[in-house]
């Protein structure tokens, strides 16, 4: 428990560091005209301040070139990777998923993909506070509570099926992101897959945050094995979302990557 | 004995009646001229797709073709394919004739519909919840979540309005535009490979799709 304690201890300080960092430097240095991210968010359609959905980038298709270009300077390393990974999924990690799939019912495997969330709450809780979202970082407080006692250590959520709780999914990256750190440099990194500069800043910050990065530190293995774990499940519960991807596209990675980044700024104007 | 003023009650009664089928034959019609928003529009073509996707005589592998063929009908009646295709090509679009054109919408046509198809397939036993609709103009963005033990995804639909129809002309699933993402690789095939490079991929993938 005081592991958690010193845990939050040093998240706040860090969020303090950061937030004065990303005001001063970090803006400046990836300042990318043309990718600067909205500020204004949108709770729901209609609203005065909303991101119009209808004046976005059907532009010129050359402009994609161009934006593949200074998004992807690391293009031929990054293919190397993904070419690995995508190996690394058809060999290992999606026959490992089946046979868990098999022997563990779809019941069973969203349970423990809830315990997992479950766990992950000081992620979601510190950046919605960092985002300036309050209420949502006292909702994850209180689905926390809710899910950890009466839905049994996370298993269920009846925060969300009784209460009408939602998740608020917000993550370091995203922070970034509405702080006006752009995309950068897209990455592709072995086992992990998919990232770009500020999400890789992203997870390292919210490292701190992960109840499995304490065990991690205490008991390797189990740390390891939770990791491990953890994304054997979850990719159980995904399987042929990569596959379908690449089956409609021309070339995977290009799409995987256009996947990623549409993705992510979709997840920070949200 | 006779009511002196039967006959007029009984030509009151007829105009009345009259007036009263007129009426309802314009007020039907008036009705019918009324304007199905665009969310009521993309739902009825969903709620075909479902309706069919869910239909147990259609269920087994040897009635997957006649399946597919209902899927596509509705969905043909829905989606632009021409401006789908014309957003997706972006400059390239423009250097292309007619006939060139037409041969790529048709090529990319199927791979959208196998796109889209395969995706709402996966989520054909569950409901699906429109949410809101956002109309601007000659455009509207309508928003729906299809949701699977505990998981959702959501999916929002931008159309345009032509004549009195809403045309579906970009899907965004999970977030991401389908024809953006085209678009991202499209650019950067034809600036490697050039815009024949691209038609031979896509004929491939095509040929792929139909085995």
């Amino acid at each position: 428990m005081d592991l958690r304690i010193r845990g939050w201890g040093i998240v706040f300080f860090c969020g303090l560091i950061f937030y004065a960092v990303m005001f001063v430097s970090l803006p400046a240095a990836f300042a990318a005209e043309d990718e600067s991210v909205d500020l204004s968010i949108n709770e729901s359609l209609g609203e005065e301040d909303w991101v119009d959905p209808f004046e976005d980038e059907y532009n010129d298709a050359s402009e994609n070139v161009q934006e593949s270009l200074w998004v992807d300077p690391l293009e031929p390393v990054n293919r190397a990777f993904f070419y690995f990974n995508d190996k690394f999924y058809f060999w290992l990690l999606k026959p490992v998923s089946q046979g868990y799939a098999f022997v563990m019912p779809q019941v069973g495997r969203v349970g423990i993909s809830n315990v997992f969330r479950n766990l992950m709450m000081p992620v979601r809780f510190a950046n919605s506070f960092l985002q300036g979202e309050l209420v949502d970082s006292g909702v994850e407080l209180t689905r926390f509570l809710v899910n950890s006692t009466v839905g049994i250590v996370g298993f269920f959520d009846p925060a969300k099926d009784w209460l009408g709780l939602e998740e608020s999914q917000e993550d370091f990256g995203q922070t970034l992101g509405l702080y006006g750190v752009g995309d950068a440099v897209y990455f592709c990194w072995p086992i992990l897959g998919p990232s770009n500069l500020r999400d890789t800043i992203g997870l390292s910050g919210d490292y701190f945050l992960n109840p499995i990065s304490y065990l991690a530190l205490s008991e390797p293995l189990a740390g390891y094995g939770a990791e491990s774990v953890k994304r054997i499940n979850k990719t159980s519960l995904n399987i042929g979302k990569y596959e379908t991807i690449k089956e409609d596209s021309f070339d995977p990675y290009i799409a995987v990557r256009d996947v990623y980044l549409q993705y992510r700024r979709g997840k920070i104007t949200e | 004995m006779k009511h002196p003023y039967r006959n007029c009650c009984v030509k009151i009664m007829k105009m009345l009646l009259l007036m009263l089928c007129l009426f309802m034959l314009f007020g039907t019609t008036a009705q019918a001229k009324q304007e199905i928003p665009p969310l009521g529009q993309i739902r009825l073509t969903v709620d075909n797709i479902l309706t069919v996707l869910r239909d147990e005589t259609l269920k087994s592998p040897d009635k997957n073709q006649e399946r597919r063929e209902k899927i596509l009908i509705e969905v043909d009646k829905r989606f632009d394919f021409e401006e789908m295709t014309r957003l997706a090509l972006g400059s390239e679009w423009d250097k292309r004739n007619k006939k060139e054109q037409e041969e790529f919408i048709d090529l990319f046509k199927k791979i959208l519909e196998n796109r889209y198809i395969g995706r709402v397939e996966a989520y054909s036993d569950e409901q699906v919840n429109f949410q809101d609709e956002l109309i601007k103009g000659n455009k509207a963005l309508v928003s729906s979540v299809f949701s699977k033990n505990g998981q959702e995804m959501s999916v929002d639909y931008k159309l345009k309005k032509n004549s009195d129809n809403w045309l579906v002309y970009d899907v965004i699933i999970e977030k991401v535009s389908l024809i953006k993402n085209y678009r991202a690789e499209f650019a950067q095939i034809i600036a490697k490979e050039e815009y024949a490079g691209l038609l031979k991929r896509l004929k491939g993938k095509v040929e792929q799709i139909s085995e």
